[in-house]
């Protein structure tokens, strides 16, 4: 429970940390969503549950934050997070780096995909999924492959890294 | 099972709790039901565009059903519109003709004779007799060749063997009427003191005793000068279509 709770915690500072410097990383229209980084890494790392939890909370943060619709990111990222655990579970062991990038560009574009339906509507739909969902996306994608390279120290960060197993570029799935 | 379920439960609940969230909170524009209304219709534009697809062809097919239909009674009606106008006019000309005539059906085209004819479905029996004259609404036709009982032949204006003793309505002169080869009705030989011009008038001159006088021909299409200067060669435009003849009128009288 404590440890979920610092997740929970580590969460929300990447969250803010997003929230706040978002408008220095957004290029064109694409932004990328560290939390989703940050939970799909959890994800990897505690299993199902815990990315579900964790899901709702920071997803639900985020649309309070956002001032969205409530539920909107609480919905989908739970959801991505708890499905994608199902999924790999029993499946295999380890992941590339360029497999984890796939992945993670996979699940934010079907995010964003989805979260648009609630915001733009009509035609703007089309250009929202051209110059926004898929930029972010591959965007996103490209600050995971930074995610895995970077040296944290603090405990509570470390545990949400994704293990790097034989060489620098595997890391390790959950049990 | 149990456990299954178990795995399920907390997903459930998350989803669930969210989506109630997501109704709850969506805008009072009801934007959000706005928007999975769009995206059903995108996903479901392609079955909605074939059943419309399907149903235009079907419209399509019926309409063009009831066109040839329609296309068909027009032209029924049409047709009876053009019979009716005929007989009519046939009617009018019988009640205000000077002549007592007699109306016949054209039954047949013929040239089986040696000469170029039509056959009537009236004969001796109804008083027909040879020579005399056939008429329309229109103008002189030709006379009867040959009689039956029930039929008679009638010889056209057209048939190059067809002499008809004519005159220009305007200045009177006359000559003989006949047809080339080629079914073109001339006037050869007229002497005029007036030059004919085009347009006038070309009737039945009475002369010879067959034809009625004063019944319309034709009209001059064009004039020739012969050589001696003082005589003309008239081509005649006739007034009557030979091609279109379903009834005529034979002269069994001059005078009523």
């Amino acid at each position: 429970m404590i440890n979920f709770l610092k997740l929970v915690a580590a969460g929300l500072a990447v969250l803010i940390l997003q929230m706040t410097v978002s408008q220095l990383l957004t290029i064109g229209g694409a932004r990328p969503d560290i939390l989703l980084i940050f939970l799909l890494a959890a994800t990897l790392r505690y299993g199902r549950r815990t990315g579900l939890w964790a899901g709702f909370f920071l997803g639900l943060a985020q649309d309070a934050l956002s001032l969205g619709t409530l539920g909107v990111f609480a919905l989908l990222k739970s959801n991505i997070c708890f499905w994608i655990a199902v999924w790999l579970e029993g499946r295999i062991g380890t992941m590339s780096a360029g497999w984890w990038m796939i992945f993670v560009s996979s699940a934010a574009l079907l995010q964003n995909i989805i979260a648009g339906l609630f915001y733009v509507s009509g035609m703007e739909y089309l250009n929202y999924l051209l110059w926004i969902a898929v930029p972010s996306a591959l965007y996103t994608s490209l600050i995971a492959f930074i995610w895995i390279l970077a040296p944290f120290k603090r405990s509570f960060v470390r545990a949400v890294k994704p293990t790097i197993q034989r060489s620098s570029r595997m890391m390790r799935l959950p049990h | 099972m149990n456990s299954v379920i178990k795995r399920f439960i907390p997903w459930l609940l998350v989803s669930g709790f969210s989506v109630g969230l997501i109704l709850t909170h969506q805008d009072s524009s009801g934007a959000l039901g706005a928007r999975l209304s769009d995206a059903v219709s995108i996903a479901g534009w392609p079955a909605a565009a074939s059943v419309r697809l399907i149903s235009l062809w079907s419209e399509n097919r019926r309409l063009r059903k009831i066109l040839a239909e329609r296309s068909f009674e027009t032209a029924q009606i049409e047709q009876l519109l053009q019979e009716n106008d005929r007989l009519r006019r046939m009617l009018e000309f019988q009640v205000k003709s000077p002549f007592n005539i007699l109306a016949a059906e054209v039954i047949a085209a013929t040239t089986d004779i040696g000469i170029v004819g039509l056959i009537i479905d009236r004969g001796y029996g109804q008083g027909l007799a040879n020579n005399m004259a056939v008429i329309t609404c229109d103008g002189l036709v030709g006379r009867i060749y040959r009689v039956s009982e029930f039929s008679a032949t009638v010889q056209l204006l057209t048939d190059p063997n067809m002499g008809v003793a004519a005159r220009l309505a305007r200045g009177g002169e006359g000559g003989i009427l006949h047809s080339n080869a080629t079914g073109r009705l001339r006037l050869d030989g007229v002497h005029t003191s007036t030059p004919p011009e085009i347009g006038d008038s070309v009737l039945t001159s009475g002369a010879g005793g067959i034809f009625p006088p004063n019944i319309l021909i034709g009209w001059v299409e064009k004039i020739e000068p012969s050589s001696e200067g003082w005589l003309f060669k008239i081509e005649v435009m006739p007034s009557v279509n030979f091609t279109h003849l379903e009834e005529v009128f034979v002269v069994r009288k001059i005078y009523r």
